[in-house]
């Protein structure tokens, strides 16, 4: 049977639902941080933006590039985070914060998503495409994308694996000539959006 | 005509999980049997009041899911005279769902707190100024309080023409909260003190009939010296103080820093407003023009005084657009 990822949720509070200023974002920096230490292998941190009227840029380069930084160095291996009900008033400064760092993000709200932050377009097609294939491997990726060799599709995997933006699980099946394999996932592949959560108010009409 | 009033109060004034699966669910049974009856071919309702005018704290679920029952009620009933929920604007449950993504889907907000806000008008017709000193965290977040605030009072209860400008109250409130806070925040981050004591400043907002006036100012080092230039010439200053306003400029050498006058400049530039920054021995107002770099900047030389001081004036009619490049948004 496939990995299948775990999610659990931090929600985000805050005065008068203003998140702002660097120390009150380092001090969430370091609390997710420990969640994340907490968290069994191949389980996604959803973190809840709901109860915030507004970030600003300091408070999101600290809860947000920052601890996506911390992934990417390889501090919290095989947990991963994604950014719930980011509303447009949180984007621009969230933008803002990514906009100085190679750092990407992935948000949804309700049954949408969208990835913040800015870089190359083949490594954003890249990951568009394994979120609507929910998974594949390098050679299914390279046959999506067209990519000339499976090394290249290895190489975007590779990175947004590293980036912590999918998941991966050795392949189960054996690889012709030796060697490992392994099958990438997107971390929205068991995400139930509120519709989902909610779903005694979502009936009451 | 057909109104259909919901009851979400409660005797605790708190609305939970419970509360809305049990009370709120069973006043709406017979709007579900009618539907699932006749569908599409329901008799539309006039108008939805939503009565949550005691409520004074709700759970995160109570807040989605009240949300998502206008969404539904909008759908399937609607459009009639649109959904009007009664609410408290000045306590937790009311800024938490004003301030929600779904703001957009209430036609009306009555707020039956009844207060002017605490910005009385004048003769002149402007609200009075009000001035913070700013020397802690929370002071940052107490001013950004009111920033929300005032624009809540001034803007949707008093039916100011901006509202008409913005789709939300979101982007109203948006970008002018970001200029506040990152003019406030620079006070502690970078208003170094000779003496060593801690650093302290003061900020003030005033709300005119069609713009907003913030000023911040601190007793500081300055900008030059801030940024190592420690002789008080005229150029020099304005020289620090225009490169202080550039991407990535700070005496700060971490990543993400040097970012907030940058971007309050920016911010300014595109709301058409204007920003005047004193520091040192300089003098130098931003304000956009017609050039091909969208601003024009003028300068002048002042009288040395400790410290930097910085006055915005920003229009409240939206000219353009604040929001930054498109993002694509995909269905799950």
């Amino acid at each position: 049977m496939a990995m299948k990822l775990k999610y659990t949720t931090y929600n985000l509070e805050a005065e008068n639902g203003l998140l702002v200023t660097r120390p009150a974002g380092k001090e969430i920096k370091e609390q997710i941080g420990k969640r994340l230490d907490k968290l069994e292998p191949n389980t996604v941190l959803l973190i809840d933006f709901s109860g915030i009227d507004f970030i600003d840029a300091s408070c999101a380069d600290e809860i947000v590039v920052r601890t996506m930084a911390r992934i990417a160095a390889g501090e919290f291996i095989d947990r991963f985070v994604i950014y719930k009900n980011i509303a447009d008033q949180h984007i621009e400064n969230i933008q803002l914060a990514l906009s100085v760092s190679d750092k990407l993000i992935i948000a949804v709200m309700a049954s949408k998503w969208r990835i913040l932050g800015s870089v190359n377009k083949s490594l954003r097609d890249c990951l568009i495409a394994i979120v609507g294939h929910k998974e594949v491997t390098a050679r299914e990726l390279q046959k999506l994308m067209g990519f000339k060799t499976v090394n290249e599709a290895s190489t975007k995997l590779s990175k947004l694996y590293e980036l912590g933006l999918i998941a991966r699980e050795p392949f189960r099946e054996p690889v012709r000539g030796g060697g490992r394999q392994f099958r990438y996932l997107s971390l929205l592949i068991g995400y139930k959006h509120d519709r989902d959560e909610y779903s005694t108010s979502a009936d009451l009409i | 005509m057909r109104v259909i009033s919901i009851n979400c109060n409660t005797e605790d004034f708190i609305l939970n999980k419970e509360v809305f699966d049990t009370r709120i669910a069973a006043q709406l049974n017979p709007l579900r049997e009618e539907y699932l009856r006749l569908g599409r071919k329901v008799p539309k309702v006039d108008a939805f009041i939503i009565d949550a005018s005691l409520i004074r704290e709700a759970d995160n679920y109570s807040c989605l899911a009240l949300a998502l029952l206008c969404e539904q009620l909008n759908d399937k009933f609607g459009p009639g005279g649109g959904i009007t929920l009664k609410i408290l604007s000045n306590n937790h449950f009311g800024h938490t769902f004003i301030n929600s993504g779904y703001y957009g889907l209430i036609s009306k907000i009555v707020d039956l707190n009844q207060t002017t806000g605490p910005y009385p008008e004048d003769e002149s017709g402007s609200h009075h100024c009000v001035v913070k000193r700013i020397h802690s965290q929370d002071s940052i977040k107490r001013f950004g309080g009111l920033i929300k605030m005032a624009f809540f009072d001034y803007i949707i209860k008093a039916n100011s023409p901006m509202k008409s400008s913005y789709k939300t109250y979101q982007e109203r409130v948006g970008p002018f909260l970001t200029i506040g806070i990152e003019l406030v925040q620079n006070i502690l981050d970078h208003s170094q003190q000779k003496t060593g004591h801690r650093p302290f400043g003061f900020a003030a907002m005033q709300l005119l009939t069609e713009a907003i006036d913030i000023a911040v100012m601190d007793l500081g080092i300055g900008i030059p010296a801030s940024l190592g230039q420690y002789t008080h010439s005229v150029l020099e200053s304005i020289s620090a103080i225009k490169l202080a306003c550039q991407k990535k400029i700070s005496r700060k050498n971490d990543e993400g820093r040097g970012l907030g006058l940058h971007y309050t400049k920016s911010y300014v530039i595109k709301l058409h407003g204007e920003m005047i920054i004193r520091s040192g021995k300089g003098n130098v107002t931003f304000n956009p023009s017609n050039d091909f770099a969208g601003e024009e900047v003028r300068f002048s030389g002042t009288a040395f005084f400790s410290g930097t001081q910085i006055n915005l004036h920003l229009p409240l009619k939206k000219i353009g657009g604040c929001n930054g490049d498109e993002i694509e948004i995909y269905d799950l």
